[in-house]
């Protein structure tokens, strides 16, 4: 490995990730003795984010991209690797420069019904990181508060009532607001989306690119499938089982993809028009992602691959740029 | 063709404290021998409250203000423990969403599969041992002999979900409602339930009538849709000239808000607002508020739904007309 010098860099990389593991120790079944067991969440993830850029993180459940997006933001263990924020490492941070960091970092939830205290007026949710932080008085706090609730479009008497007299997609908004109250630089967005319905993600997903133009926010979008991070994504990386098989620009990722998983994912959207979907030859991918848990040498791909050769089940392929800022993890491309 | 399932100016609505939420408001629909209906809609829309009304499901605090469903012409029961009729369960059988909810977590898969087979088609217990082997094969679930002895804890989503196909398929019926079937599982698992409720459909000239929000759902799996918005339907007709050409505005409206893979927009077009609150519906279009054609019509007068063109209704005014750039 070589050693990578940051002072230079760090106004076009925000966040640079390198080598990153997350693996969790099982707790042996036997009494005593018995082998111990690794669940490798996260394994050897490298990615960068540069300032108002957002790169789509896809996965399916179980492929990591919570754990990463949590160990990003330092809330999850990280067992190797590197996490820089603006140049600096952050991965062993702690105390009061770990609290400071956390101001430019934010997360926002899937579940905008669990995530938002039902015993808290708006206001106080959407103000308690400005007085957690010790940023402002009460009466600035105030004003700051409504002016990031008219940012992310609620009414101005928004800030008066309880969660519960919120629909979903404004329960999202207030999520948007709570996290933009610490000006950060960074929003990790784990799913935020994906619990609302059709009509009202748009709207969301709209709001989220209006205030990366106005604030030049980052954000890490993490999505489930690949359709609407194609709508406000630049780059795109791909997870499965713990790992990113491939990573590029999104028009180089969606319209020439070269890992077998993303074409499986491409094809698994349906095309919302019957004369796309009835001509399309589906054959969709067979089998199931394998166990995190003490995975076997080889591509994780491997077991459900329907290009599979004898060396991918031998050796990990690694992540090579094939094209111009698109990499991709496949023995098949070598 | 004569329908299988008739749906006939069905009303439903759930007692609160606050007041009688309608939650269905006069939907009619039917299902023919081997078609493929979609009903698509929002959270809150009603659409899964009417499937289980059909299935003889509805219980109290949700009661029936009006209306009638049929089997083949015949009324069926849809008030109280309506479920031992011969029709449902034997006739028509149901797909939930949530595979882990609807399994008994005590009994083994194939149990629950024997006992379906034992109530609704007289098998002996061997004969129904071998009948449910070959049902979860051709469901693709692969060492059936084997996951027969398993509970359902132990299979996986997508497996789960296809030992549930399996079972509503064991009484051989004539019509599947699926209600949300693929929407908790993942994508490239969506994927594969997808490929195998189409080969089911036409390996068995199955009818269906497919519940979900996804409108890429149905373009994959139906002949004809219809949409529905705040407890009644807005439209319906051909899934290939819907899609083409919406009638309605919410119609358009949730096809522009849809992400799509084939085309390269950079913005979604966003329809303002949410869904009213059903104990607070606006005197007109209960989409008014929302729609940019609104007038003073609209929100006056709520629009019946009326043929727009043939085998196609929509319940606007102003049908057709483009409602966003």
């Amino acid at each position: 490995m070589f050693p990578t010098i940051h002072a230079g860099v760090a106004m076009s990389v925000l966040l640079d990730v390198t080598n990153l593991s997350v693996h969790f120790p099982l707790r042996s079944l036997a009494l005593w003795g018995g082998a111990r067991h690794v669940a490798h969440a996260v394994d050897g993830v490298s990615l960068t984010l540069a300032p108002g850029e957002t790169l789509g993180l896809v996965g399916e459940s179980g492929s990591g991209k919570t754990t990463l997006g949590r160990a990003i933001l330092r809330r999850a263990p990280i067992t190797a690797g590197t996490v820089r924020f603006r140049g600096e490492d952050i991965t062993t941070l702690s105390g009061e420069p770990l609290r400071r960091l956390r101001r430019n970092m934010q997360l926002v939830f899937q579940d905008p019904y669990a995530s938002l205290n039902p015993r808290l007026r708006v206001r106080d949710i959407v103000g308690e990181p400005l007085e957690v932080h010790g940023i402002a008085d009460r009466d600035a706090i105030r004003e700051r508060v409504s002016r990031l609730l008219t940012l992310v479009g609620l009414p101005a008497d928004a800030g008066e009532r309880f969660p519960h007299a919120f629909s979903g997609g404004q329960r999202q908004r207030i999520g948007l607001a709570r996290a933009l109250a610490l000006e950060p630089e960074l929003i990790i967005a784990d799913e935020p989306v994906s619990a609302l319905d059709v009509s009202i993600r748009a709207q969301v997903v709209n709001l989220m690119q209006d205030l990366q133009a106005r604030l030049g926010l980052s954000y890490l979008f993490i999505a489930h499938d690949l359709s609407v991070v194609k709508h406000l994504s630049h780059r795109v990386a791909i997870m499965y089982a713990g790992k990113i098989v491939e990573i590029g620009d999104r028009r180089s990722v969606y319209e020439r993809p070269m890992h077998p998983y993303t074409e499986a994912l491409l094809a698994a959207v349906p095309v919302p028009d019957p004369a796309v979907e009835r001509h399309r030859q589906r054959a969709p991918l067979s089998g199931e992602p394998p166990s995190p848990v003490d995975p076997k040498p080889g591509c994780r791909f491997a077991s459900r691959c329907p290009l599979v050769r004898d060396v991918c089940r031998e050796t990990q392929p690694p992540l090579v740029e094939k094209r111009p800022s698109h990499s991709v993890a496949c023995w098949l491309r070598e | 063709m004569s329908a299988l399932l008739t749906i006939e100016d069905l009303a439903i609505e759930f007692v609160t404290r606050r007041g009688n939420v309608p939650a269905v408001r006069g939907v009619s629909l039917h299902v023919t021998p081997g078609e493929s209906l979609g009903l698509v809609g929002e959270s809150g829309s009603g659409k899964s409250v009417l499937a289980h009304t059909v299935m003889g499901l509805l219980r109290l605090p949700g009661r029936v203000r009006r209306g009638q469903v049929r089997w083949k012409g015949e009324a069926l029961s849809i008030e109280g423990h309506a479920g031992n009729d011969g029709v449902r369960g034997r006739q028509m059988s149901i797909v939930f969403q949530d595979a882990l909810a609807a399994l008994n977590p005590l009994l083994t898969v194939g149990r629950q599969i024997e006992e379906v087979l034992e109530q609704h088609r007289n098998l002996s217990r061997s004969a129904a041992r071998e009948r449910a082997t070959e049902l979860l094969t051709l469901v693709g679930i692969p060492d059936p002999a084997l996951r027969l002895r398993g509970y359902p804890h132990e299979f996986s989503g997508g497996m789960r979900q296809r030992a549930m196909i399996a079972m509503a398929l064991a009484a051989e019926p004539q019509l599947l409602i699926a209600d949300e079937p693929t929407t908790a599982l993942d994508v490239t698992i969506q994927a594969q339930i997808i490929y195998l409720l189409r080969d089911l459909q036409a390996r068995l000239g199955l009818a269906m009538l497919f519940i979900t929000h996804d409108l890429g759902v149905i373009a994959a799996m139906c002949d004809r849709l219809a949409v529905i918005y705040a407890g009644r339907i807005v439209e319906s007709g051909p899934a290939s000239e819907v899609f083409a050409r919406p009638a309605h505005p919410y119609t358009m409206g949730l096809l522009r808000s849809t992400p799509r893979l084939d085309t390269d927009r950079e913005r979604l077009t966003s329809v303002d607002g949410s869904p009213p609150e059903l104990l607070d519906l606006p005197v007109g279009c209960a989409f008014a508020l929302r729609c940019p054609l609104a007038d003073a019509r609209c929100r006056a007068e709520d629009p019946r739904l009326n043929d727009v063109a043939t085998g196609r209704t929509a319940a606007c005014f102003r049908p057709f007309t483009p409602a966003w750039p």
